[in-house]
């Protein structure tokens, strides 16, 4: 390493630590803030005084808003280290980072203090809210649910949670074959979506001529 | 609930009257897939499931499992749908980082999604509890968008 590279490399790793102490001040930060609003839910009980609301609330945001700092300082520091490594590979070793300097006020973005994959791909998620893609991959992933788990569906899901409805048995509804029968002579992705909604309109007038015989039994 | 949460709500409890009419606002407003919500969902899930384990054969046995779980895997790339869990994890394997690098955002939240189905289902949650994980990952992709 020249001599110029290493004062460069002197100059990051000062950079980097200072940002690594700055977190850890945010990140105590949070905690105190984190504390005090326990506090003041605590002696706040049973009143909805403005005051008490107001200290409950404004606590609150201090923490998230502390946590979000360190979480960003992290970041930097984060960010310095890899350029470093760069540059001059292994230069900085990753244990330097002090390790207390990554929040952990949500766990899922504490990803930042084990490596920075985690957080380069969330990186790139999170900054989409919604793709440029005309709904096109939801879709994809709409059919491939509804594939699995309606009637005639191609899987047979291994449990059923309260929330995932179990597949009818085959041979449910005898619009089924006919449904199937479309498939198979409807080609492509349009085909498929035209049958998948045939198949859940057979679906619910099966449901509802169930309910009528049900109602007309009742009578 | 945000808009596209409840978007991934309607699909994780296969709500799907609710999943159309949203299909149809998202079409009239111009929305594309909702990729922060999946993606943050997504790594909640994950860590949930795997915690500290970081087990290249217990996910490979997942990835299959969800695959033959899900249309029989012919939405969803093995290897990509590994190499997903293994980012999240940070765990360091050969060749993550050019997949992940090589996917687009769209395709990301496709075969994220597709995991998260499993990942919930195995995890048997009640709708309470589901409300209660979909909340979590919004105010977490909230917290981690850059904010005036």
């Amino acid at each position: 390493m020249t001599g110029d590279l290493s004062k460069v490399i002197r100059q990051f790793r000062q950079v980097i630590s200072d940002l690594d102490r700055a977190a850890t001040v945010a990140e105590t930060a949070r905690k105190h803030a984190e504390e005090a609003n326990t506090h003041y839910v605590e002696v706040g009980r049973g009143t909805e005084h403005p005051r008490i609301n107001q200290a409950r609330y404004e606590s609150q945001t201090a923490g998230q808003k502390a946590g979000k700092v360190a979480r960003l300082l992290s970041e930097a520091a984060r960010a310095f280290e890899e350029y470093v490594n760069l540059i001059a590979p292994g230069a900085i070793p990753r244990k330097e980072s002090s390790p207390e300097a990554a929040p952990d006020s949500a766990r899922i973005l504490d990803t930042t203090r084990q490596g920075s994959r985690s957080s380069r791909l969330l990186g790139r998620v999170g900054a989409v809210p919604n793709a440029d893609d005309g709904l096109q991959h939801a879709k994809k992933l709409g059919n491939a649910i509804q594939d699995a788990t309606l009637p005639t569906g191609t899987a047979t899901p291994k449990s059923t949670p309260a929330f995932v409805k179990a597949k009818e048995p085959q041979g449910a509804y005898a619009g089924d074959i006919l449904i199937a029968a479309l498939t198979l002579t409807i080609v492509g992705i349009r085909g498929a979506e035209l049958a998948r909604q045939l198949r859940r309109k057979t679906s619910s007038a099966k449901k509802e001529k169930d309910r009528d015989n049900n109602n007309g039994r009742e009578h | 609930m945000e808009e596209n949460t409840r978007f991934l709500k309607a699909i994780l409890e296969q709500d799907w009257e609710t999943y159309d009419a949203l299909v149809e606002e998202f079409e009239r407003q111009g929305k594309g897939t909702p990729v922060a919500i999946i993606g943050f969902a997504f790594n909640l899930a994950v860590k949930r499931r795997f915690g500290d384990r970081r087990d290249v054969s217990e996910i490979i046995r997942f990835v299959a499992d969800a695959r033959a779980f899900l249309s029989e895997g012919r939405d969803l790339p093995a290897k990509e749908a590994e190499h997903l869990i293994y980012a999240t994890l940070d765990m360091d394997v050969p060749g993550v980082d050019e997949t992940i690098e090589n996917l687009d955002v769209g395709v990301i939240a496709e075969i994220e999604g597709q995991l998260l189905f499993k990942l919930v289902s195995d995890e048997q949650m009640s709708p309470e509890q589901l409300n209660d994980f979909l909340m979590e990952a919004e105010r977490l992709a909230k917290e981690w968008q850059p904010q005036d």
